[in-house]
């Protein structure tokens, strides 16, 4: 725990942006951008981009950003090159939560008595933060280059997809202890990881891993146990070329983002593929290098794109269920 | 159909010395095994030549079949980064592989100022006239991309370089060499020494280009231009 001692030099600045808005589209027009099209029944609608909503400017900030999570208030918490933005929708405001001691943050976690959680891919530890950017703690043993963290508030775990490590590590939320992992570097056999990067848990405390490198995604139980696997490499709907971020929705909704497709893929809690959304381009459904993704609890949408921007989407629950 | 046939059975001997030379490169994503995961390929070309086909699944919340192919990087190269390029960023996100500093303006972006995705400006650093760069065949529609240094395929090279170190530098920046530059030495006695000597500060390499200039960072030079000299030759205080 001698790491406790470190003085972190951080700085949070807070920018009061001024409203100078560059939306091209009336909010009337936005709210018609919908996935499927017609006839199909509406699913997926486009609700924005931090683009429009702090203007071009937002661009520079967001310096290769890759990962996102959202708190309980729709804040968006959001890691960018040695820095963590957070942005607030409603006010029109952000904070950054930046230091010495941060490299190439990635993966982004909230806990619920507000700690934030980064993974640093650059130095190669967890950064751990208080809610006003106060660096507290950090968790470093056993990792060579972590990417995407998940918290599971009931059973006390941060679980980490170490990347360059290909292997699942699960540490205590109390007192940051590796309690174990889950597999070890293997090409297609299950079970087995090629460059894990992005992780989500459902309800039950399952555990979703992307497993870019064997374009796959596996889902385990809390027992750390292999349940199933889907997806392959290809270039047809269901299959991945370069899988990244993954979360699911309320209804159990699996969406994975692709960087080489620049769409995201929806699959049902069965994993059979729904649709998608997204191509290659600029505006509103248009992806450059898509990333991380998170979807908060009223179903709403946030997409990364490490060119410099977040788009929001509502998924649209079926009203019939 | 012999046609086809042909140029099948030629991409094939093609492939091979590319093929050879990844294997169990950092760009061998199997980790040396040689194998990229498919049910029906065993090469490990696949994690950046995606393949085409796999079973398309039905999209069941589409009334007709809707798409039955994705476009891999789909993209108007002239309105931003070329499908190259992030083809290259998809893997090298901080993440899977080593980060490469991008400015996010979207599609307008480029890579921080080694001008990969400019216009192509002549006459700086000791650049060669653009005709003559074009005729080397570095540009990729006349701009500088990840390729006009880089070559994926051929791990002989460090970081990947298509050439050694210095001379995929001078490709470009020829006149450096003779021009007002340290390594010309301003006409005064001996050139700065650019190889065949240790680097002071990494032992284990020798001098070049690199040893002061980051071609990844802006404004190319770790520090400040006048405290560059100084990281070797620490004995001269500057301090006032």
């Amino acid at each position: 725990m001698k790491s406790f001692h470190y003085i972190s030099a951080f700085l949070i600045v807070s920018v009061f942006l001024s409203l100078s808005l560059s939306i091209n589209l009336s909010a009337q027009e936005i709210k018609k951008i919908i996935w499927p099209e017609p006839p199909s029944e509406p699913k997926i609608r486009y609700e924005g981009s931090l683009k429009e909503l702090f203007g071009k400017k937002v661009s520079s900030i967001l310096d290769k950003p890759y990962g996102i999570a959202i708190d309980d208030k729709g804040r968006l918490y959001v890691t960018s090159r040695q820095k963590v933005l957070s942005f607030d929708l409603k006010n029109r405001k952000y904070t950054v939560i930046s230091g010495k001691e941060m490299r190439y943050p990635i993966g982004i976690a909230l806990s619920s008595d507000g700690r934030l959680f980064v993974s640093d891919a650059g130095s190669s530890r967890i950064l751990i933060y208080s809610k006003d950017g106060l660096l507290t703690g950090f968790i470093q043993k056993g990792l060579k280059r972590p990417g995407g963290i998940a918290i599971d508030e009931q059973l006390g775990r941060i679980y980490i997809a170490d990347t360059k490590d290909h292997m699942i590590k699960i540490y205590s939320l109390h007192n940051y202890e590796l309690l174990k992992t889950i597999g070890e570097r293997g090409i297609g056999e299950k079970g087995l990881f090629n460059f894990p990067t992005n992780i989500t848990l459902d309800k039950e405390g399952n555990l979703y891993v992307v497993d870019t490198g064997n374009f796959r995604i596996q889902i385990f139980n809390k027992e750390g146990k292999y349940l199933k696997a889907f997806g392959r490499i290809g270039d047809t709907p269901g299959s991945f070329a370069r899988p990244k971020g993954i979360a699911l929705d309320s209804e159990g909704n699996i969406y994975v983002v692709d960087s080489l497709f620049q769409n995201v893929q929806v699959f049902d809690h069965n994993e059979r593929f729904l649709f998608f959304w997204g191509k290659g381009g600029l505006g509103p459904g248009y992806f450059g290098l898509p990333s991380g993704i998170a979807v908060d609890s009223n179903d709403r949408i946030y997409v990364v794109d490490q060119l410099g921007d977040i788009q929001l989407f509502q998924y649209l629950k079926d009203s019939k269920k | 159909m012999i046609k086809i046939i042909s140029i099948i059975i030629s991409l094939f001997f093609m492939c091979i010395p590319l093929y050879a030379g990844i294997i169990s490169s950092p760009h061998d994503m199997t980790g040396g095994e040689g194998k990229a995961y498919t049910p029906d390929s065993t090469m490990v070309c696949t994690f950046c030549h995606i393949p085409h086909g796999g079973a398309s699944a039905i999209a069941l919340w589409y009334k007709d079949k809707g798409e039955e192919k994705f476009s891999i990087l789909a993209w108007n190269k002239e309105e931003g980064l070329s499908s190259r390029i992030l083809m290259c960023l998809s893997c090298h996100d901080g993440m899977i592989g080593t980060d490469i500093d991008i400015v996010s303006e979207g599609l307008e972006g480029y890579i921080k100022d080694h001008p990969v995705n400019k216009p192509f400006q002549t006459g700086k650093a000791g650049l060669e006239k653009s005709v003559i760069i074009e005729e080397k065949g570095v540009l990729r529609d006349g701009k500088v991309e990840c390729g006009s240094c880089h070559n994926p395929h051929s791990p002989e090279n460090k970081s990947f370089l298509s050439k050694p170190l210095n001379e995929v530098c001078i490709t470009c920046h020829s006149k450096i060499t003779s021009g007002r530059h340290i390594m010309g030495s301003f006409g005064l006695g001996d050139d700065h020494p650019v190889e065949n000597k240790t680097n002071p500060l990494r032992p284990e390499e020798k001098m070049s280009c690199a040893s002061c200039h980051n071609p990844h960072i802006s404004n190319l030079l770790p520090v400040r231009k006048n405290e560059i000299c100084n990281l070797c030759h620490n004995r001269i205080d500057t301090r006032p």
